[in-house]
């Protein structure tokens, strides 16, 4: 007999609501199925004594690599490059959908 | 018209500098094949007809006695690297009219050294796959048989290279996405050391992950090519300051090390595969080098932990598909990356994500730490790239975990961030296989030797597709 999924419906609902993506329903039941089995497998890590480390395993980078808060002109997209790809515009600005409703 | 089929990069610029040719043939002659090929191949997104009036300036240019590394050499950019004014798609019909404001700065590299950008590569959408097939623009198909996936993520670069259809494709590769394409195309797929290559302008996938590379045909055109990218990028925080090798010059002196081989590299794998690749170890063997077998039992949890902490930071990186400032909306997204970035933010969200990402971190410490020892008692580790020969298109589709276990060989050092690459020895089943190498970090140099002593002894860039 197969396992309950580890995963509830409901928790992929709300795991969608936070990764903002839409899902019908019949999509969110076989994502359920696959995501259950990727979560069991990926705990496999339990396993693994992790007590004495520390999360620090990137060795090639150099730390603390600041610059000075200083604008470079050469990087500056002009406004109209910046719009470029924007699926809506008015009058300079990115248009976004409506946030508020009014009652 | 020229022949460029047998041509290398080493090949092309000679060739260009003794006045056997011009760019403008060569980017002819590239073009035709692209137009001829492309379309049974779909290694490109996007080609570039612009390319030809950039040959002949490359042309002028060099009439002038000016001369630049790779000045007027074709190659490809893998589609999830900005181009400015090119349409970037990153494989995925949410970017499909998207052009860029800006060059990455491995391409700015790339046209700085004199370099022509024929077409955009294929790949598996926002790098999320190893067989080339989650792409919305028509999957890549092996031109040593096209029934066969190229592997991925970076098909297309990997076919257009083995195809003869550009002289280098760029990659970029997080758990195997240049090696595995180099591995079943024939080609020399390479991932640098992280933080060797500016990741600026490449679309995210894993930041902590992702390195630059390329394919190519050869151990010397993949050499020279990173001293031309390589290097400390202000635009790259995570970018290193340790000066760049002339990669290329350094392969003219002799190596002479110790190889391990993994033990658990060896479990599972397809017998004949498995003996192609031995054979391939004891060439370097034969050299007068030492091979040391090195049990590495954490390597089991390599792909558990890449998943967790790969598919958290790809949930943080895609957030910025909103829809808003570029990009279609976030319906257009396909099942695989959805399924990642759905993983990813369980494992980051609210009482999850101390057992599942900081856990995954912690677990990549361990493993980084195993192969740095393990490199005390070794100079180089070889072995498989892919557990089994190319499979035909559609065959592991059906469970995304099986899918994910082709990547079991590969994702290790991606995770410690050591350098690795295939390079092409014996087929196997009549297809393509490479050998894995993998060296300490910035051992690039090493890579590349240990690299070129296989490749002399197969010399399997004599071996051409056989395409109609």
């Amino acid at each position: 007999m197969k396992k309950q999924p580890l995963l509830t419906l409901d928790q992929v609902k709300h795991i969608a609501d936070l990764a903002k993506l839409p899902f019908t329903l019949k999509e969110t039941k076989k994502f359920r199925e696959q995501l259950s089995d990727i979560l069991d497998f990926a705990a496999q890590i339990d396993q693994m004594d992790t007590k004495e480390t520390t999360n620090s395993y990137l060795k090639t980078i150099p730390v603390n690599n600041f610059r000075e808060d200083q604008i470079d002109n050469s990087r500056r997209l002009s406004q109209s490059e910046a719009l470029s790809n924007a699926a809506r515009v008015s009058k300079g600005y990115f248009v976004v959908k409506s946030i508020f409703k009014n009652d | 018209m020229i022949n460029v089929n047998p041509l290398t990069i080493k090949d092309a610029i000679l060739g260009l500098e003794k006045g056997s040719f011009r760019s403008q043939d060569l980017v002819e002659s590239y073009l035709l094949r692209i137009n001829k090929y492309n379309k049974q191949l779909h290694a490109f997104i996007t080609v570039r007809e612009e390319a030809l009036e950039e040959a002949k300036l490359a042309d002028q240019e060099r009439k002038k006695g000016l001369t630049r590394p790779l000045l007027g050499i074709p190659i490809g950019v893998k589609d999830n690297f900005l181009t400015k004014g090119v349409r970037t798609t990153s494989a995925s019909r949410l970017l499909d009219k998207y052009i860029p404001t800006y060059d990455s700065t491995v391409v700015a590299r790339l046209k700085r050294a004199g370099a022509i950008i024929i077409g955009k590569t294929n790949l598996d959408a926002w790098g999320h796959g190893s067989s080339g097939e989650h792409t919305d623009y028509g999957f890549t198909k092996n031109p040593y048989d096209l029934k066969r996936v190229t592997g991925g993520s970076s098909s297309g670069s990997g076919a257009a290279v083995a195809a003869s259809l550009c002289l280098m494709g760029t990659g970029s590769d997080t758990g195997g996405s240049n090696r595995q394409p180099g591995s079943y195309c024939n080609v020399v797929g390479f991932k640098p050391t992280y933080g060797r290559v500016s990741r600026y302008g490449v679309i995210s996938m894993a930041s902590s992950t992702d390195s630059m590379g390329t394919l190519t045909k050869t151990v010397w055109d993949t050499a020279y090519c990173l001293s031309i990218i390589a290097g400390h990028d202000s635009f790259d925080q995570t970018s290193s300051t340790l000066p760049v090798e002339s990669y290329h010059q350094a392969l003219t002196t002799k190596w002479n090390g110790k190889v391990g081989i993994i033990k658990e590299f060896f479990e599972g794998l397809d017998p004949e595969l498995a003996t192609a690749t031995m054979n391939a170890i004891r060439v370097i063997e034969r050299q007068g080098n030492k091979i040391v077998e090195i049990s590495l039992p954490n390597v089991k949890y390599a792909y558990p932990m890449y998943c967790l902490s790969t598919f958290s930071e790809i949930s943080s990186n895609l957030a910025r598909f909103d829809g808003v400032r570029y990009g279609n909306d976030r319906g257009f997204f396909a099942d695989e990356p959805r399924r990642r970035m759905m993983i990813g933010t369980h494992s980051l969200s609210t009482g999850y994500r101390g057992k599942f990402y900081d856990k995954a971190m912690k677990a990549r410490a361990i493993l980084t730490k195993d192969f740095i020892q393990a490199f005390e008692k070794v100079d180089i580790i070889a072995g498989p790239v892919f557990p089994f020969p190319p499979f035909k298109h559609g065959e592991r589709e059906i469970d995304p975990l099986k899918m994910y276990l082709s990547d079991v060989l590969t994702v290790p050092a991606s995770i410690t961030g050591q350098p690795a690459l295939s390079v092409p020895i014996e087929f196997v089943k009549k297809l393509p296989n490479g050998l894995q190498l993998i060296a300490p970090h910035f051992g690039e140099s090493t890579l590349f030797k240990v690299a070129k002593i296989v490749e002399e002894e197969y010399q399997m860039y004599k071996k051409l597709p056989n395409l109609k």
